[in-house]
């Protein structure tokens, strides 16, 4: 049976189209394949136990001779996003036990669309992490080689994908949390345009800089995933009116390659990786030019002082009082102090604190002051950049998925990891990371990612570029 | 240079306890990190007009979206502690 399930939505919507299979059995062969191969992944931090419940749902809508992009198909949900009556942790002991009240607006719209939830992915604790080692329930690991991390933030539903165990997965990108464990296991991951997706019922970390958005197996899936996700929500003011236009398709793109940013610190392998990608778009008829746009390579920088103060405000909301982990103290302050610090994991506290830093009376113009105007001109500077050529490439990631441990004592090599990717959360637009090339690690062929950034809304020119690097397109 | 004593006081400011021997890795992790985040200050620019972008974080009106104890039962089942449907908790004065 396992040899013989879908491993893309076009697939398995196919296949229950033509009633070849039916949500019921597609699910039980996603659950036996979990029972076979999560134990050593440990991808999912829980499966539902309602899996068939829904699937049988599913079969019902079907067989009414209802339709649709998502009927029937199982995907797997970052543990961070709310589903009504399912523990959701965010792999912290903080909320261990925290049962959702309400659906997140992500999970509401898919499942009038009909998905299967199978259950909710590991992750780095509160999205706070590139390796998801920083989850309180213990390391996923790498599908394609275990002895290295998965990437992260969103590494279990990474993993969950590359695994084979789950067709699709949802995940959250602050600083690069989709795409760089996307890279590091060799699937499709979108960051959509801030504010496209809508974030209620997601828990918040950067709010100026957090997004929802898909990990798939192919580029097709996460434009199909996409379509059902997006679009305005009452709930979350920042999302766009649905009115506003995406950008049009066109046949010959300009893509800018900002060279200047990737001499220093990236590996050769993933270099030579990026620059076949290149190649492969020009032979596909679309002209590859040289762009210069110093202000970017401060985006990490900028991204490591707005982030931690936006993590150290949003999270002020975890004191033990009304729900999550609860530590009695001396009195009723003590009680929020013994809480947090039991309830918060080692990077979530640095970055707290570092926020509180940031953002404290003598330090907030030379910090947090500097990066808001730092990110004006990134910003600025993207868009006259924008002008022309229709897309930014770079890696997603300066190198291949590493060694589980190998950076855990080190949080600035860590933040390295995501030089590439928090530019397009520091500047709001969308950005995929799609496999392109490997590269050779211990005799292990390891994925490399290619990242294309296009201005807001510039999600169809991703899909069409992305699909020539896949192979998925001409 | 961030010291053991700063370390404490922005634990203080953000509620958080941290336990005595972690204050010294704690204060050079951020003192590195702070040395790296520095380098904004080259592109920081006063003069510069501040733009409000287009997309931007916007808060949701604070009004009642929901129906009076839709939610209530399920909230209360999360508290730490609590007297039917109030939340308990120590004596504020």
């Amino acid at each position: 049976m396992s040899t013989t399930l879908p491993t893309s939505i076009r697939e398995a919507r196919a296949l229950l189209e033509s009633k070849k299979m039916t949500a019921v059995e597609l699910a039980k062969g996603y659950m036996e394949r979990i029972q076979a191969s999560d134990k050593d992944l440990h991808a999912y931090l829980e499966v539902y136990d309602d899996v068939l419940e829904q699937a049988k749902q599913a079969d019902a809508r079907i067989a009414k001779g209802e339709t649709g992009p998502m009927l029937g198909v199982p995907i797997a949900v970052k543990d961070n996003i709310l589903v009504k009556g399912k523990t959701a942790s965010a792999s912290s002991k903080m909320l261990e036990s925290y049962v959702a009240t309400y659906d997140a607006t992500v999970i509401t719209k898919l499942r009038e669309a009909g998905a299967v939830f199978l259950g909710r992915t590991n992750m780095d604790e509160f999205a706070m992490g590139s390796s998801t080692e920083s989850s309180a329930f213990g390391l996923t690991r790498n599908p394609r080689d275990p002895s290295r991390v998965p990437g992260g933030s969103s590494g279990g539903s990474a993993a969950a994908v590359a695994g084979d165990i789950a067709i699709a997965a949802l995940g959250s990108d602050t600083g690069g949390s989709i795409r760089q464990p996307a890279a590091f296991c060799g699937v499709v991951g979108l960051k959509p345009t801030y504010g496209s997706v809508s974030r209620h019922g997601l828990m918040a970390m950067g709010s100026s800089l957090d997004v929802i958005g898909p990990l798939t197996h192919s580029v097709e899936d996460a434009e199909t995933l996409f379509s059902v996700i997006r679009g305005r929500d009452a709930m979350d003011s920042t999302t766009i009116p649905d009115d506003r236009p995406f950008i049009e398709q066109k046949k010959v793109y300009t893509i800018g390659v900002p060279r200047s940013f990737l001499t220093k610190g990236v590996d050769p392998d993933v270099l030579a990786a990026f620059e076949t990608g290149l190649k492969t778009l020009e032979k596909a008829g679309h002209n590859v030019v040289d762009i210069t746009l110093p202000t970017i390579e401060y985006s990490l920088a900028t991204y490591y002082i707005i982030m931690p103060a936006e993590v150290s405000a949003n999270l002020a909301r975890f004191d033990g009082v009304r729900y999550g982990l609860h530590k009695d103290g001396k009195d009723r302050t003590d009680d929020y102090r013994q809480s947090r610090g039991a309830g918060f994991g080692k990077e979530v506290r640095r970055r707290i604190l570092l926020g509180t830093y940031v953002l404290s009376s003598g330090y907030y113009d030379a910090y947090y002051g500097k990066a808001m105007q730092a990110r004006d001109r990134i910003r600025r500077d993207a868009r006259e950049v924008f002008k022309k050529v229709d897309v930014i490439a770079t890696p997603t990631a300066p190198t291949p998925a590493f060694k589980i441990g190998s950076k855990t004592s080190d949080p600035l090599a860590m933040y390295l990891e995501d030089v590439f990717t928090v530019s397009a959360n520091i500047i709001g637009i969308p950005a995929l990371s799609v496999p392109h090339g490997t590269a050779m690690r211990d005799g292990v062929e390891l994925p490399v990612g290619f990242q294309l950034m296009a201005p807001e809304l510039g999600e169809s020119t991703l899909f069409s570029l992305g699909k020539v690097l896949t192979g998925e397109q001409a | 240079m961030i010291s053991k004593d700063d370390v404490k006081k922005l634990a203080e400011l953000s509620l958080l306890a941290v336990e005595e021997r972690e204050l010294d890795t704690l204060a050079g992790e951020i003192d590195s990190i702070l040395g790296y985040v520095s380098e904004v200050t080259k592109l920081a620019d006063e003069e510069m007009e501040r733009e409000t972008p287009a997309l931007r974080n916007v808060m949701r009106l604070d009004v009642i979206t929901n129906k009076p104890g839709e939610y209530t039962e399920a909230i209360v089942a999360q508290f730490p502690d609590s007297d039917d449907t109030s939340l308990r908790v120590k004596k504020i004065l």
